[in-house]
């Protein structure tokens, strides 16, 4: 887990969030792997655990983890866990789009210009 | 952490902790009491055996006094005591003087009442403990050499527990003088002053009394301080040996009862001052708060009062002194009427500005609280006045000259200070009445 | 909770501390921001227990303080300058403090004074500035109260022991019910560890606010329009506090939620725009401009 930068405008769950997003997507946290507790976690960056709870919090919300009563928090299952990558990219998408949209590139034609990259 | 008394094991494992930390007080007030006491009489007592121009019985007779005279009720070693419990009190409340001390002792949980009446009777239980054992090692090296006898050991008794009573009324004042100021010069200057002020006051009074009654008797007048420990401690020494003063040193059970007997009212006074200051003392602390630190003299009433009354004696002592300088001879009564008046204005004025600059030790700050100026010259000035034009009637039963039948004139070499300046009677050449009856 | 009721407190005629209404809850960080003489320190000081508010009342789980040692049991205050016993060892203070806070864990302060190679054997008073304050923090923490109130508490400490104790209070807070209430002349310090934050000047609260809160509703706006209705129509519908023009560049700051600004700017022409990330230094300054203060002068320490 890299530091967290305290410079950055987001508030700092979102960072957490943001990193441990990162961390699933690219399969670095498997699923049902188990996350570091809040405790832990606190005490590793030096911060409030409120801010911890608040990013596991915003992540189960998105169907990234799942809580365990008693035991702690756990990346999600595979089946969710697509739901959750693909809810994600797809919003990722979307500013991306509309970020050609305001430069004039409509949505196809910024979709045509990919290259195709070897399918899986 | 509520200790319900001193001698369950939660307040006696405070007053330990609370003595750990005042090792010097204790190592400092010990050496003394055990240098003066023990260490004194062994010293005195031995030098007699050296007496040898005296018999056996003279020498022992010797013997017993000096113990007396170091134990006894008749010692000096009570300043020593006194100047032990303005020590103790001011160290143990020292922690009223500090920003830091108070952020750290009143942030913990332990009650404002607690924590008075533990640092209280620790200063107390220590001078008790020490002076105590103090006294049973100078009683054992006395009986060893053969001084003690019952009459003796009845008297030192007596005197420890004056003693104790003189302590715990100077440590209660002391005290007293913690709660009203907030830093400890100011703190030892409100003591001294607590202590003697009364006592001073007696004097100058009588200092006045003494110049402008013409009736006045210097040798019978003695001055009383009804209020002050320091005064009745001084007075029963000076009482107690003018009767044993004449005897050759042995004191009989008649003698012990009527020393005694001159001592009690003064010892009952001095505890039952003890006590009310002590609650005096914890009704300030109750209402002190921890911002005055630092402070000089924290209630503002009190600052006033005492203002006025160091200022006033300051201005009525300087008209003594002008007086004194000058009052030889026929220029006295000029130096009355005009000098002493101006002088007690200028040292009035003086007097105010010197309280405020030492209060605040700033030499600026003499120009503070103008208004209390006025009051300080009224009030003196008042006081002389009543004394130079005898307002309450003192020398009334002299009678104007033209009243005065007749006279005569009996010089005996007694009567110098009984009517006036006796010097006019001696330089000049006295045929009439009038001349007589100046 | 930690409450604060139109507390007011002077000090020799000078209102220290006017009308301050604060309310500090169970496991929060709270920071006390303000500089000097704005009436943290004072006010820090009222929920310790130390002063007593003049009007008003400082209740700690609806008891007032001042003189209540049941209460003050669950406090434990680290002041500016802490004040150790003349000649005492910190084994010794550990001694003293275990005996007054009955939760002490003087086995765990051996051992992180070990950790912050702090020789308990040796004199506090031969301590360097910087160890005392370690020194006085460790007690804190071991104190294990409810409440630790830090009094300019990590202002010279240096990065490494600072993250150190951060992780300690973290873990704390993790582990039972800890509420630490901070107070600080420096932003910086604060904004790193505190949920909520209470800006004091000159003995009032300007605001009081959590730092999420705040983060996310004030947004820093750059764009360029298309032309002049457009920025007309958006400067109608927003909630502007700052406005700076450069050229055809404009910069704002707005008061709102990202996503509704976002589509406010997206329903007109523009060049092109971009919200932008806001420092909680500049989120202090609009937010007290407004109130009509300069605060850049003392919080960027």
């Amino acid at each position: 887990m890299e530091l967290i930068d305290y410079q950055d405008a987001r508030p700092i769950y979102e960072q957490i969030v943001e990193n441990f997003k990162m961390q699933i997507l690219k399969g670095v946290l498997q699923p049902d792997e188990q996350m570091p507790s809040v405790r832990n976690l606190a005490m590793e960056l030096s911060t409030n655990p409120n801010t911890i709870q608040k990013a596991y919090t915003v992540l189960e919300g998105q169907g990234f983890i799942y809580t365990v009563k008693g035991r702690g928090n756990f990346v999600s299952g595979d089946e969710s866990l697509k739901e959750a990558k693909k809810r994600e990219l797809s919003e990722r998408l979307e500013k991306l789009f509309l970020e050609a949209e305001e430069i004039g590139i409509s949505r196809m034609e910024l979709i045509k210009n990919i290259p195709q990259k070897g399918k899986s | 952490m509520m200790s319900a008394n001193l001698f369950s094991t939660e307040g006696r494992k405070q007053q330990k902790e609370l003595t750990q930390r005042r090792a010097w007080a204790i190592v400092i007030s010990a050496l003394v009491l055990l240098m003066y006491y023990p260490l004194g009489v062994f010293i005195l007592v031995t030098r007699t055996h050296s007496y040898g121009y005296m018999s056996a019985e003279e020498k022992y007779l010797a013997a017993v006094s000096a113990v007396r005279g170091q134990i006894g009720i008749q010692q000096f070693g009570f300043a020593i005591v006194m100047v032990l419990a303005v020590l103790l009190a001011l160290q143990g409340f020292d922690f009223l003087f500090h920003r830091t001390q108070l952020d750290f002792y009143e942030s913990q949980p332990v009650s404002r009442k607690e924590r008075f009446r533990n640092v209280y009777l620790n200063g107390i239980l220590i001078f008790v403990a020490l002076y105590a054992i103090t006294m049973l090692v100078t009683l054992i090296i006395a009986a060893i050499l053969g001084t003690v006898n019952i009459i003796l050991f009845l008297e030192i008794l007596y005197e420890f527990v004056r003693i104790i009573i003189l302590f715990f009324a100077t440590y209660s004042v002391t005290v007293l003088a913690v709660m009203m100021t907030g830093n400890l010069p100011i703190a030892l200057m409100m003591s001294a002053f607590l202590l003697s002020i009364e006592y001073l006051y007696a004097y100058v009074i009588q200092y006045y009394a003494r110049i402008f009654y013409k009736t006045f008797n210097q040798t019978n007048s003695s001055v009383t301080a009804i209020g002050s420990p320091l005064y009745h401690a001084v007075n029963a020494v000076e009482r107690v040996s003018k009767i044993t003063g004449s005897t050759d040193g042995t004191i009989t059970q008649a003698l012990l009862r009527q020393m005694i007997g001159i001592c009690f009212p003064g010892d009952m006074i001095t505890l039952f001052v003890a006590l009310t200051v002590t609650v005096v003392a914890w009704l300030c602390y109750r209402r002190r708060k921890a911002e005055w630190a630092g402070k000089s003299i924290v209630f503002g009433t009190i600052r006033t009062l005492v203002k006025i009354l160091v200022a006033v004696l300051a201005a009525l002592i300087c008209g003594i002194l002008i007086y004194e300088f000058y009052s030889r001879g026929t220029i006295s009564k000029n130096i009355t009427r005009y000098a002493m008046p101006v002088v007690i204005t200028i040292a009035s004025v003086l007097a105010c500005g010197t309280f405020e600059a030492v209060l605040s030790f700033n030499i600026r700050a003499v120009c503070r609280k103008i208004w209390h100026i006025p009051v300080v010259i009224v009030l003196s000035l008042l006081i002389f006045g009543i004394y130079k034009n005898d307002v309450t009637g003192y020398d009334r039963y002299v009678p104007a000259v033209d009243r005065v039948g007749s006279c005569v004139m009996y010089i005996d070499g007694n009567s110098v200070n009984y009517y006036e300046d006796n010097l006019k009677i001696q330089s000049k050449p006295m045929t009439t009445i009038k001349d007589i009856c100046i | 909770m930690i409450e604060a009721l139109n507390v007011e407190k002077s000090f020799d005629k000078v209102k220290a501390v006017n009308g301050v209404t604060l309310k500090i809850r169970d496991g929060e960080v709270f920071g006390l921001l303000g500089t000097n003489g704005a009436g943290k320190s004072t006010l820090l000081r009222m929920i310790a227990g130390i002063l007593i508010p003049e009007h008003g009342t400082v209740c700690v789980d609806q008891m007032p303080v001042y003189d209540n040692p049941k209460i003050k049991k669950n406090i434990f205050f680290i002041s500016d300058e802490p004040y150790f016993f003349p000649n005492s060892t910190a084994e010794e203070m550990m001694t003293y403090y275990s005996n007054i806070y009955a939760g002490f864990n003087t086995d765990r302060f051996t051992k992180l004074c070990k950790g912050f190679e702090l020789d308990t054997t040796r004199k506090v008073a031969d301590y360097s500035k910087g160890m005392k304050k370690q020194l006085a923090i460790l007690i804190g923490i071991c104190a294990e109260t409810r409440y630790l109130l830090c009094d300019e508490t990590f202002d010279g400490l240096d990065p490494v022991v600072r993250q150190g104790i951060k992780s300690l209070i973290a873990g704390d807070m993790a582990d039972r019910t800890l509420t630490p209430v901070i107070a600080s002349h420096n932003l910086r310090e604060l904004e790193d560890i505190c949920d909520h934050v209470g800006l004091l000047h000159k003995g009032g609260v300007l605001l009081s606010e959590s730092i999420e809160s705040m983060k996310l509703n004030l947004q820093k706006v750059q764009c360029v329009f298309a032309s002049e209705e457009d920025m007309k129509q958006v400067q109608e519908q927003l909630d502007i506090m700052v406005h700076d023009v450069r050229g055809r560049l404009h910069t704002y700051t707005i008061r709102g939620e990202r996503t509704q600004i976002e589509k406010i700017f997206r329903s007109v022409n523009t060049v092109f725009f971009e919200i932008l990330a806001l420092s909680l230094e500049e989120i202090f300054i609009s937010e007290t401009e407004v109130v009509g203060y300069d605060v850049r002068k003392f919080i960027l320490d």
